[in-house]
């Protein structure tokens, strides 16, 4: 049996990180993400790990790279300013496929914004933050101790599919503090990435005949690993223009390992009162949370209103949502942004429904008293 | 008791993120309700208007006061900043020597010389905050001796000895 903590959000993802194997953290102080810096530096060497300040964001995710590269767990830890700068290093991950988790704790933007206040408008930045087309994997936690449990989900994730996993929450999920339930070793679920076997004279990091994810040998043990941004075969140098099956190949892989495992063991979202709701909320993150009680307090009034969270943001489960929504009247969207969550949801509703848009961009948290005004205009809708 | 609000205010130095932790500590850990904690200040180490607050309720909690159900405020400025959202409800307690204009025809309002105590008893200003806590256990009905087994697991055994006799003195201030 573990025990009962009270931390900060940031104190929760550094220590979940830690307590999941994490032993590489490099980072760039940002506000409101640098606690996660500070918790790592001091306990990381005590757990045998390497903390790392970088001269800057793109040398940290820089180093987290190499260090994963070289088979250590690595973290870096960042807001929406270093997370821009991160973004080219972000792609060589991605076709590169190596695991590594990157924290962005959202400040109101655009460029340097207000470093103190909240947002929720860097959802679309870490889907298409780095040009190219590649998978996602984004976890959107809505408390402390979803922090601490989705940190570990993002490692195991990272590791299980050979890909950089994003965790993206809000500055005041980051310093906010609750009681959350802290396990003990032996009750953490712990994947690591897969190892190469056999001969090291015959190991191909991108080996086509292997159509799950590939083994990664670490840097420095006497395999041959060639890393390369550019298009690849299966030995990892650079492909010919010409070799027409090998680019559907490499691309096709990193798109399929996502896809294929997506419904059993990557999507996650709440479903609160869904059943046979008229109104369905659609929210992430701190904002679900006012969402919720909103949805309870529209309950006690007699409006059928339920909450779809999705835990799991990229890829968005829009299968589920499109049969989740099929007989509402009107769907909600609560974000603290411009309507990134509200456009996403566009593409799974149909004319007869009504898409009420509740969102605040001026740094403040969004009321539940805001988000019910909304739920009772939808439901004033006839379908 | 469902959502029970929270908030202790005064000037950077006063103790009031200190206050925030073990109140916090308190009601999630010895009493078992879910809490959340939340802290505002400003950029210097001392001075400048600072407050924490703190949410208790027997579920998750939404992280925003609505209407504080008791107020701590250990300043002049943290007073005026900090009672816009209060209402006749609110249980607010000021330092008497500090908050000098506060609305006196409040029906729930202390005034007790928290900074005063503290000089008296253990000689230091700074101790304040533990008087305040003293006089909030009083004033919340929260058995001392589960408080002053918070003190003991939360603060170093340094400063400990004068902090209990702060908190005793609060405790037992008249109101």
């Amino acid at each position: 049996m573990g025990s009962y903590q009270i931390m900060t959000g940031n104190e929760a993802c550094a220590k979940a990180a830690i307590a999941c194997g994490m032993r590489f953290f490099a980072g760039y102080p940002i506000t409101p993400a640098t606690e996660i810096s500070e918790i790592c530096s001091e306990l990381l060497p005590q757990a045998g790990g390497v903390f790392m300040q970088m001269e800057d964001e793109l040398s940290s995710i820089g180093a987290v790279i190499g260090a994963s590269c070289a088979g250590k767990k690595a973290m870096t830890a960042t807001s929406g300013p270093g997370f821009s700068l991160m973004q080219e290093n972000l792609g060589w991950a991605y076709i590169n496929e190596i695991p590594c988790v990157i924290v962005d704790v959202m400040r109101k933007g655009p460029s340097g914004g207000s470093a103190t206040l909240p947002a929720q408008a860097d959802i679309m930045q870490t889907k298409w933050g780095t040009h190219g087309d590649h998978p996602n994997l984004v976890i959107m936690p809505n408390s402390v101790e979803e922090i601490y449990t989705e940190t570990i989900r993002a490692f195991n994730l990272s590791e299980k599919y050979r890909q950089p996993v994003i965790l993206l929450y809000d500055a005041i999920l980051a310093h906010m503090s609750e009681k959350i339930y802290v396990p003990k070793e032996e009750e953490i679920t712990v994947l690591d990435r897969p190892r190469p076997e056999g001969p090291k004279e015959d190991y191909l990091p991108f080996r086509y005949s292997d159509s799950k994810v590939r083994p990664l040998a670490p840097f420095g043990q006497g395999y041959h690993l060639h890393l390369s941004g550019l298009t690849h075969d299966e030995t990892g140098f650079p492909i010919s223009n010409q070799d027409l099956t090998g680019l559907q190949i490499t691309l096709g892989h990193l798109m399929a390992k996502i896809d294929d495992e997506y419904d059993e063991h990557i999507k996650k979202y709440e479903s609160y009162m869904l059943e046979d709701a008229d109104i369905i909320v659609v929210s992430v993150g701190i904002t679900s949370r006012s969402a919720k009680t909103a949805v309870r307090r529209a309950r006690e009034m007699g409006i059928k209103a339920g909450l779809f969270r999705p835990i799991t943001m990229w890829p968005f489960p829009h299968h589920d949502f499109s049969k989740i929504n099929l007989v509402c009247k009107a769907v909600v969207t609560a974000e603290m942004n411009i309507g990134q969550l509200n456009q996403v949801v566009t593409e799974d509703i149909d004319r007869n429904q009504k898409l009420v848009m509740k969102n605040l961009y001026d740094g403040n948290p969004i009321r539940d008293v805001d988000i019910l005004n909304s739920i009772i205009e939808a439901n004033k809708y006839e379908r | 008791m469902d959502n029970f609000q929270l908030r202790f205010a005064g000037t950077g130095g006063q103790g009031m993120m200190l206050i925030g932790d073990l109140m916090a500590y308190y009601y999630g850990i010895i009493d078992n309700k879910q809490i959340v904690l939340l802290k505002s200040y400003g950029p210097e180490a001392r001075g400048g208007a600072c407050r924490s607050e703190l949410i208790v309720d027997e579920e998750e909690c939404y992280p925003a006061i609505t209407c504080p159900d008791l107020l701590l405020a250990m300043s002049e400025q943290s007073y005026h900043l900090y009672t816009e959202d209060i209402d006749e409800d609110t249980i607010i307690l000021i330092d008497s020597e500090l908050v000098r204009d506060a609305d006196e025809s409040h029906p729930h309002i202390y005034k007790v010389p928290m900074t005063e105590i503290a000089k008296e008893t253990t000689g230091k200003a700074i101790c304040a905050n533990i008087v305040a806590l003293g006089v909030m256990t009083k004033l919340l009905k929260i058995d001392p001796e589960d408080m002053l087994g918070v003190l003991k697991t939360k603060l170093p055994a340094r400063i400990l000895d004068i902090n209990l006799k702060a908190f005793q003195a609060g405790y037992e201030v008249k109101l």
